[in-house]
């Protein structure tokens, strides 16, 4: 699947995910169209890049390769408190966790970047292809400039 | 006079996890120096920036980026009251809360004093009672507590050794320890007016010319603080 990735899809992905962070309202309808068929497997990545948060934790998995549960939600916790300047308490970083857990991790598990272990609360970065990483590289640094 | 509450501290409230990618950063040292121990786990560069985590007993209580806290570092003492610029100072205090420092200078007293000076500033009315051990320290505090009488409905109390005769300032009352029982401490406790959560305290005892100490907003030790004092009133 993922691994299938050539330098012309590279490019493609590229303008993807370019649109995507552009246009985060657009992400509804997108995930409909997903769902309704072809490429499933192409679509579940672009849609795990489609998320800061997503790609916040891929640009930190990349580095780390594995992680729990509780030391990634802090990590993220710790990424908004120097983005906004504002301490993150308790009931942030619970929101931040349930969202992982809910939504964001299962997302990268269904698109076959990670392994989540739910019962040991541990993910793992899974062995990707270097396009992969770039693609995932690529996309953390536009969503920054996004932010600038 | 204080010794009982130092001793009731105990251990270190909190822990303090330094996340970073890169070298070690000047609070690490800061904390270092101060007693605190500081644990510090490496972040993959290209990630957050550097932060720390606070937990107490093990549970987590939230993070912070580092450059929030470096207001430690530089105190804004001579800023303007209520300038406005006083939220990391807030936070400072909020995240603190409870924890023993070894080693603090006049100049960090100084600014956590502001702190508790602001906070009652704000509320506008209540009882502030204060010691700089001795009158002369308080000297160069007064025209700050002659806005802090005159602009608001405070009560405010001064302890210390009479080495120095403050002026009258309607709204502050001054309070001369001849007995040397207060000399050692350097304390601030506000009672937040009517309003609980405004409650907040600082106590640091000198030895060697450096402070061991800590803050908090805990109404129960702060009206054990405001007590003690109020005791050497009369």
């Amino acid at each position: 699947m993922v691994k299938l990735l050539t330098g012309e899809t590279l490019i493609y992905y590229h303008y993807e995910c370019s649109r995507m962070i552009d246009s985060p309202n657009d992400l509804d309808e997108y995930e409909k169209e997903e769902a309704s068929g072809a490429q499933v497997t192409d679509g579940e990545f672009y849609r795990a890049l489609a998320s800061e948060k997503r790609r916040q934790l891929l640009q930190y998995l990349l580095e780390q390769q594995e992680s729990t549960v509780g030391e990634l939600a802090t990590v993220l916790s710790g990424w908004e408190a120097t983005t906004t300047g504002n301490l993150q308490s308790d009931s942030d970083r619970q929101r931040i966790q349930t969202a992982l857990t809910h939504h964001h991790l299962p997302v990268l598990s269904d698109a076959g970047l990670v392994t989540y272990h739910a019962d040991r609360e541990t993910v793992e970065l899974k062995s990707l292809d270097s396009l992969v990483r770039d693609i995932i590289r690529v996309s953390f640094e536009e969503g920054q400039l996004e932010e600038l | 006079m204080f010794d009982s509450l130092f001793t009731t501290k105990g251990d270190q409230k909190h822990s303090f996890t330094i996340y970073r990618s890169g070298e070690r950063t000047d609070l690490e040292d800061w904390l270092a120096d101060h007693g605190v121990s500081v644990i510090s786990k490496s972040l993959p560069h290209g990630g957050p920036e550097p932060f720390i985590e606070i937990t107490t007993d093990g549970e987590f209580v939230g993070v912070i980026g580092i450059r929030e806290l470096e207001a430690l570092l530089e105190p804004p003492i001579a800023r303007p009251i209520d300038s406005g610029v006083s939220t990391a100072y807030k936070v400072i205090f909020d995240v603190l809360d409870g924890t023993l420092f070894q080693s603090l200078n006049r100049r960090e007293l100084l600014a956590v004093s502001r702190e508790i000076e602001e906070r009652a500033y704000r509320v506008g009315k209540g009882t502030l009672r204060v010691s700089f051990q001795h009158f002369s320290i308080f000297q160069s505090r007064v025209e700050l507590y002659r806005v802090l009488a005159t602009e608001t409905e405070l009560d405010i109390h001064i302890y210390g050794t009479p080495d120095w005769t403050p002026p009258e300032i309607a709204g502050i009352t001054y309070h001369e320890d001849t007995t040397n029982s207060i000399t050692q401490y350097w304390s601030l406790a506000y009672d937040g007016g009517l309003d609980q959560r405004q409650m907040c305290a600082l106590v640091a005892r000198e030895s060697s010319d450096r402070y061991q100490g800590w803050w908090t907003n805990d109404p129960d030790t702060v009206s054990a603080l405001l007590q003690t004092l109020e005791s050497l009133s009369s």
